[in-house]
């Protein structure tokens, strides 16, 4: 059990940011942006810039990553996707043109840094029991750092005149923008946060595995699996789904087979969009017929 | 203007003309080399291409001693770590540069090809693939003429396990693998040296490369705490696998096949300090360390690179069989193969002096820089293997702490074969 709790932390701590802020700039935005992978690769190869050539702290990396990130997300709407926007394309367009432009951030990187792995510049410790857990003192701050950013957003989303607003536009951007609300203005504060979360999140992989140019379209179709049970247009099922999702990958790993973990994200995933699309903490009651068609067929 | 414009004229008849080469009589000899420039496997390339790029040099250093009175010529293709490029690559190389035969690929794509130079006619030698697939294959068997100047994974796993029992005497081990093809030769000749010398395999992971965690892998690998652990995968995941075993603070020592390379030890230090690897080398000597030297200032690097030995050893292999042949046709050219590499024949260590045995009339037996290439019915070598440690204090990475020549293993390689054997009766 002590395992079950340290590693799905762990596993979840890499998997929530990002998920929250794809959540956001899927709920916003109003499409599926593939480059948000590639975002993530992006951060965490700045923050490796800082660390490594520079020999800047690991913190101060990770700050000056995640506002550079940020930057690298406002130029990328403002380049490629809201022009595309402004000729009311279609999500199907945006979403191939994301894929695009992922593929060019992602060999990009390649050339810079090449196909090796990488790690930070940051000392090896050995993990310390405390209490049920079983941490190194940077997983430790990373786990609450990862659960501290992330109710601040939510308090932010709640309380916060710029929360109001992304949750107006997000609701019904013709109407928000009747009433005055600068949706364009919405859409980079919203690329801001998704993408300083992108980057934090690549960060905290970072030094929790390793780096590699591949490691955030790697990633994608978990950090979807965890939207699409938790909600997809939900940031707090984003975050319950990448508990749920990192949960379940580490109980795979520790009690039946390692090789299947990956599955179990999948897995679910396909079960949650049987039985309740919209996820679980998401508007729609579950769709109970279709578990119960599928009895029906195996009697 | 008339006397001007025949001058004019004769100007430029003797100006376009200066520039048409006459028709060389000697158009060099079309060699392929396919490797994985790219891909997950592009540290095989990088490491075997400085000995092919050796070799030619050293074949055409001396028109005197060219194969036939004609240079060498490489031509390379690419195959991605992937079956189809590779094929492309093949066909590439066959059909359209009418290479005389191919060095190369790897593992991962070097059955793909086979039936490529065995359309073509021609000589097929991978200096990398030490899949154990090829065990039972090539040689001339079928027509199919695939050879190695690499050991079967067979050769190396049982390098790993006989180190492993020599340095560490351990009473018990376990493996830990991903589930690639590669890796899976790896592991099946690990079990099997393993049966043959009486070490118990405790626990047997197999896991999916290129994850983001492995504790829990390995907190079941270390459930029965063996002290030796045979390992593959690849720089990416050993860099995770390392950290996170070195942050659980798990014990044991970690030995692992060629993947456990200069690479992999870049990626993974300093967590990795200590693990070892058993993979294809050279035997040091004055030679060797010679050879070095010039494989130096072709590669940028120091030390040698994997597989480029074999590499070299393939493309002197090739040379030699042309000239041999007194032909560079693909069909002659795989007759005189085996001529020039094993027994009988005046050992030779260089290609000058194999070429001049050659001349005066003599058969040769061409002693690699990786290994004496003495293939056996299949087209397989026992070529040397060296043992390196990962450490942090030498820049590389790597540190050569044994050799283990194919005497010391020779009984477990029989071991593994006859049980293999016995399996393939059942």
């Amino acid at each position: 059990m002590e395992d079950l709790l340290s590693y799905g932390l762990l596993t979840f701590a890499t998997l929530a940011l990002p998920s929250l802020g794809l959540c956001l700039a899927i709920k916003v935005t109003k499409y599926f942006n593939l480059t948000y992978g590639d975002i993530v690769t992006s951060g965490t190869f700045l923050a490796l810039l800082f660390n490594l050539s520079f020999g800047i702290n690991i913190v101060w990396a990770l700050i000056l990553s995640m506002a550079l990130t940020a930057l690298l997300g406002v130029i990328l709407h403002k380049v490629i996707f809201k022009p595309l926007m402004d000729i009311k394309v279609g999500p199907l367009t945006l979403l191939v043109v994301s894929l695009g432009a992922g593929f060019v951030i992602r060999n990009l990187i390649l050339i810079g840094w090449g196909p090796q792995p990488y790690q930070f510049n940051i000392p090896l410790a050995r993990a310390k029991h405390l209490g049920p857990f079983f941490f190194t003192t940077n997983q430790m701050f990373i786990i609450l750092a990862c659960i501290l950013v992330a109710v601040a957003i939510f308090l932010m989303l709640r309380y916060t005149q710029l929360g109001r607003l992304m949750r107006a536009t997000s609701d019904n951007p013709e109407l928000s923008e009747i009433r005055g609300i600068s949706i364009e203005r919405v859409y980079v504060y919203t690329w801001i946060i998704a993408c300083a979360l992108a980057a934090m999140g690549g960060i905290f992989m970072g030094i929790l595995g390793t780096i590699r140019f591949e490691m955030g379209i790697g990633v994608l179709v978990t950090l979807f699996a965890c939207l699409i049970v938790g909600g997809i247009d939900n940031p707090y099922g984003a975050v319950f789904g990448a508990l749920i999702i990192a949960f379940a990958m580490e109980a795979t790993a520790i009690w039946l087979s390692p090789p299947y973990k990956v599955v179990t994200a999948y897995l679910l995933m396909v079960i949650i969009l049987l039985i309740k699309p919209s996820g679980l903490l998401g508007g729609e009651k579950i769709q109970w017929k279709y578990f119960l068609g599928f009895l029906r067929l195996r009697q | 203007m008339r006397k001007v414009s025949i001058i004019a004229m004769v100007a430029l008849f003797i100006g376009v003309f200066s520039f048409v080469q006459p028709a060389t009589a000697a158009e060099p000899i079309r060699l392929g080399l396919l490797l994985p420039y790219t891909g997950v496997w592009a540290w095989v390339a990088a490491g075997a291409d400085p000995g092919a790029e050796l070799a030619v040099q050293e074949i055409n250093a001396d028109s005197s001693l060219w194969p036939i009175g004609r240079k060498i010529k490489l031509y390379k293709a690419d195959t991605e770590t992937k079956s189809k490029p590779a094929i492309e690559g093949a066909r590439k190389l066959y059909d359209i540069d009418k290479v005389v035969g191919i060095v190369g690929p790897t593992s991962a794509t070097v059955r793909s090809v086979v039936p490529l130079s065995k359309e073509a006619g021609a000589l097929q030698i991978s200096p990398t693939a030490g899949t154990t697939k090829l065990d039972v294959m090539g040689g001339g068997i079928d027509d199919e003429h695939i050879y190695r100047t690499v050991s079967s994974d067979v050769v190396m796993t049982a390098g790993m396990v006989y180190y492993a029992m020599k340095t560490f005497k351990p009473k018990k081990a376990a493996t830990f693998t991903a589930d690639t093809e590669g890796s899976r030769s790896i592991f099946g000749g690990v079990v099997d040296a393993c049966k043959v010398v009486g070490l118990p395999l405790v626990d047997k992971i197999e896991f999916a490369l290129n994850q983001a965690s492995y504790r829990a892998e390995l907190k079941k690998l270390f459930k029965q705490k063996p002290p030796v652990i045979f390992w593959e995968a690849n720089p990416e995941t050993d860099a995770t696998i390392f950290k996170q075993w070195y942050e659980m603070g798990l014990g044991g020592q970690w030995i692992g096949s060629d993947f456990a390379n200069r690479t992999s030890a870049k990626a993974a230090l300093p967590a990795s300090e200590g693990a070892i690897g058993v993979n294809p080398g050279v035997l040091e000597n004055e030679r060797t360390k010679a050879w070095e030297q010039k494989l130096n200032k072709i590669s940028g690097k120091s030390g040698v690179t994997p597989f480029s030995p074999n590499t070299y050893d393939a493309c002197l292999i090739f040379a030699l069989a042309i000239e041999k042949a007194k032909s560079n046709d693909r069909r002659a050219i795989i007759n005189t193969a085996r001529a020039v590499a094993q027994p009988p024949g005046e050992k030779v260590y260089t290609y000058a002096d194999g070429i001049k045995a050659l001349r005066a009339g003599k058969e040769i037996n061409y002693e690699g820089m990786a290994g004496t290439q003495d293939w056996n019915k299949y087209g397989d070598p026992v070529t040397y293997l060296k043992v390196e440690v990962m450490t942090t204090k030498d820049p590389s990475g790597m540190k050569r702490i044994g050799t283990v020549i194919p005497d010391d293993i020779t009984d477990i390689i029989a071991g593994v074969l006859e049980l293999r054997a016995k399996r393939a009766k059942q």
